[in-house]
Parts: C-alpha cells; structure tokens; sequence
C-alpha cells in the first residue's frame, strides 16, 4: 500500500485517467502522474474524471481499485457537467465511499479542480510539523481554516450568501462592496470573478476561531474601534478598504504586540 | 523625523546595545489550544508578515513585549470587549545589537518625536516613521531588534515596552528561545 508522503513541498496528483490539465496550471507546485499505480507510487490526491453518462457499479469499481492502491485520504473527484448533475456524482460517491475511510472532494469543473487541489496543497502545508525555527502563521493553521469553512460552498468557492450572513450585510450590501451589483452576483454568488474580492472578507473572519459566536464576531465590527480612527470595522470593510481590518485580525491572532 | 538617506546616515552613528530579557507574548487561547492538541509541540515563534507599526506587509519579524500584562494589554487593544482567553509564552531574549526608542538619545538622534512613536499605522496611507525606520533597521542587519514605548499601554496610562525582533536574529535559537507556554489563562 502506498502511504500518504511526508514531505508536501509539492503536490503529487495521480490522475485515474488521462490528467485533466498540465501541473503547471496550478497555483501551487505539484507534480502528476497517470495510469495504473505501482507500490513505489507516493500520491497526495488521486482525481477520477467522469465523462459522459456514467454506471455506477464500473465507476465504484475504478474509484475502489484506485484507493485500494493508494490508502490516500483525499480523492478528487471530477464530475463532467455538461451531462451529470454535480449533485448526481456527489451521491454517487457517497454511495461507492459510504464507510471508506478517505476525505472526498466533489468538483465539475477543471477550474474547480484546480481550485480543489491548489486547496488540499494549502490544508496539508499547514499539517506539516515544522522545523523549530520556521514557525507557521497562526492564521494559517487547521483551526483558522476551519473558522471559515463555511464560507465556502460545496464547490470550495466563496459563496457570496455565505460571506453575507456572517458579517450582517445583505447580499446588495456585500455586492456593493466588492465592486459588483445585486443582480450580477445573483446569477452566480460563488463566481470565479468575485473569489478575489472575497478573499479579505475570508481572512477577517478567521477572526471567529477565536469569537464564541457570530453575534460577538459582528458586534466587535459594528463598534467604532480606537484603532481605526473610532471608526468601525466594516465602514472600511463596506468601503472596500479592507488592509487595515486584515492587518489588525492578523496581528491579533498572531499575538503582534503593536 | 528623517528622511531615508539621512536616516541611514543616523543609523550608522548609533551604537546597538545589548539586551537579555525574557519578553511575553499573547495569543488567542481557543485556536491554539485546538492547534496544540492537533500539532503537538508547535512552533511557537511563527511570525505573521503582516503589516504592523514597525514594518511593512510581507517582513517577517517576531513582536513580544517585556512585561506580562504589555502583552496581556496588547492582545485586547482595538478588540476591547470580547470575552478572551489568552496563553502566555516566555520568550527568551539574548540579543546583543539593539536599536532602544525608549532612549531618548537615540530618538533624538533619529529626529524621532512622540506622536512619530504612537502614530497610528492602521489608517495610514502611506508608510509611516516608524515603519521606515523598521524596514530599513529590520532588513539592515546592523540591528537585532528594535525596543519600543507600547502604544496600547500608554491607552490605558501606563506604560510599556516592546521589542520586535528581525527575522533572522528570530530564527536563531542562540538569540531567541520559547522555552514553554507559560500560563494557560481560562
């Protein structure tokens, strides 16, 4: 059996099938490979693609053959959209993974699988154990990325509703915000378009890991902050100038003196 | 306060000073006690990179203060109100070059006045002194460290110092050592 691999300095993705895209297209290093797996194999994530209508019992028989060969806890799966429903492959993997101990990503998209990847890439950096003098940042770690997990949908994109809700603005107010309008990020609230804009709201709210509820989380931004020239959080939030919260959220976590 | 190439030129003239303290830093307790009990010993001189008084984004430097409640009053500065739990590192300080703003010499030297020390950095638009000074001292190499009035003591009228630490006297565990967590407060 093939073990998870210690050393994350890249990403090493096994495609089931022919790759999806070339390594060079992620964000993150990473290196694939393809076809049948051997014993001397170290793979992080193995990606199996659907295309076309799909079978469950031949896909079940592929993914179970695949983790059989690998033991790796995270299984990329790719959906082809253009003819199963995301929400059809999700319950198929569900079915063929019901008691399998692996950590299971559903994506229909190549974007989203670059996504999904470039994500796992991030979430194993921060388990790395570290050497004692190159210390992470607090605000990278598992319990901070968690504090924002559900700020992300299903498909490990931002999702505007989300975002919205925890901060107490409405989906205008937030769209507004970043630099869209109200009927844009209705058609698509998770866009890949607005993933960077929302990236600093993400950041803020890790601030949460540390906040017993979201009620606090939002009174500590709706109260004028000495910091901030008594003027409170979200005003700059709203106003599109979020440095000055992120740089404040980050010291804190960190234990910045300042 | 100067300008850069006169600023540099100030630098050169001020002799670093040594300092062996052992300094205190806070952090949130909830996350990191999550973090510790999944990481097992962490790494306990991480370093944010974030923007702060005496640097720039993306120049790692380590920030800890010489007394137990600076820290203590630092972590709740500008977060007054929420019910927080911190823990208490012992930071270990034998550094031999440091650059001390608590000497008024040496602000003098620097043209440095009290409102360029306590200047808020948060809404500036631009770098502002004490950012300049930091980038060039923490990047220079002459310098170790830089000691520093707290500016969330002086809120609350007291008074405080703190040290923020260049990145590779940081990482240098002759220099700078967390030899426990201290007290877990909860």
């Amino acid at each position: 059996m093939t073990q998870l691999v210690a050393d994350h300095s890249e990403l090493r993705v096994h495609f089931a099938g022919t790759p999806l895209f070339d390594a060079e297209e992620l964000a993150v290093p990473a290196r694939f490979s393809h076809g049948a797996l051997s014993a001397a194999h170290a793979v992080d994530v193995m990606v199996f693609s659907v295309h076309g209508a799909f079978k469950v019992g031949d896909f079940a028989k592929r993914i179970l053959a695949g983790v059989a060969a690998t033991s790796s806890p995270r299984t990329l799966i790719v959906g082809d959209m253009f003819r199963n429903r995301p929400s059809d492959v999700a319950a198929m993997a569900q079915r063929v993974f019901v008691g399998a101990s692996v950590d299971l990503d559903v994506v229909t998209t190549k974007g989203e699988a670059k996504n999904a990847l470039a994500l796992i890439w991030a979430k194993l950096q921060a388990r790395q154990p570290k050497p004692e003098a190159a210390g992470p940042r607090l605000a990278d770690v598992p319990e901070s990325v968690a504090a924002t997990a559900d700020l992300r949908d299903e498909t490990g994109r931002l999702h505007i509703d989300r975002i919205a809700v925890v901060f107490g603005l409405t989906r205008a107010a937030l769209a507004r915000a970043v630099g869209s309008t109200p009927q844009a990020v209705a058609k698509t609230p998770n866009a890949e378009s607005l993933q960077p804009k929302l990236f600093p709201f993400e950041e803020v709210a890790r601030m949460r890991a540390v906040t017993r509820d979201d009620a606090t989380f939002r009174k500590w931004l709706n109260q004028p902050n000495s910091r901030l020239g008594r003027k409170a959080p979200l005003d700059f939030l709203t106003k599109g100038e979020t440095e000055p919260v992120i740089a404040m959220v980050s010291n804190f976590l960190t234990g910045a003196t300042t | 306060m100067l300008r850069s190439r006169a600023l540099l030129s100030a630098l050169a003239g001020i002799a670093g000073r040594p300092l062996t303290v052992t300094a205190f830093r806070a952090v949130p307790l909830r996350p990191f006690v999550a973090y510790v009990q999944r990481e097992g010993r962490p790494n306990l001189c991480f370093m944010s990179g974030a923007r702060n008084r005496y640097n720039l984004a993306d120049t790692p430097c380590l920030y800890v203060a010489e007394e137990d409640e600076t820290a203590r009053v630092e972590l709740r500065h500008g977060f007054n109100g929420l019910a927080l739990d911190e823990a208490i590192f012992h930071v270990t300080c034998k550094l031999t070059r440091i650059l001390d703003l608590t000497d008024v010499a040496v602000c003098a030297a620097l043209r440095l006045t009290d409102k360029n020390l306590f200047a808020p950095w948060e809404t500036a638009k631009r770098p502002t002194a004490t950012q300049r000074l930091g980038e060039l001292v923490l990047r220079g190499g002459r310098f170790e460290a830089i000691r520093f009035p707290s500016t969330a003591m002086r809120a609350v009228g007291k008074t405080g110092i703190n040290l923020v630490i260049a990145e590779a006297a940081a990482l240098d565990p002759d220099k700078i050592a967390v030899k426990d967590y201290g007290d877990l407060k909860a």
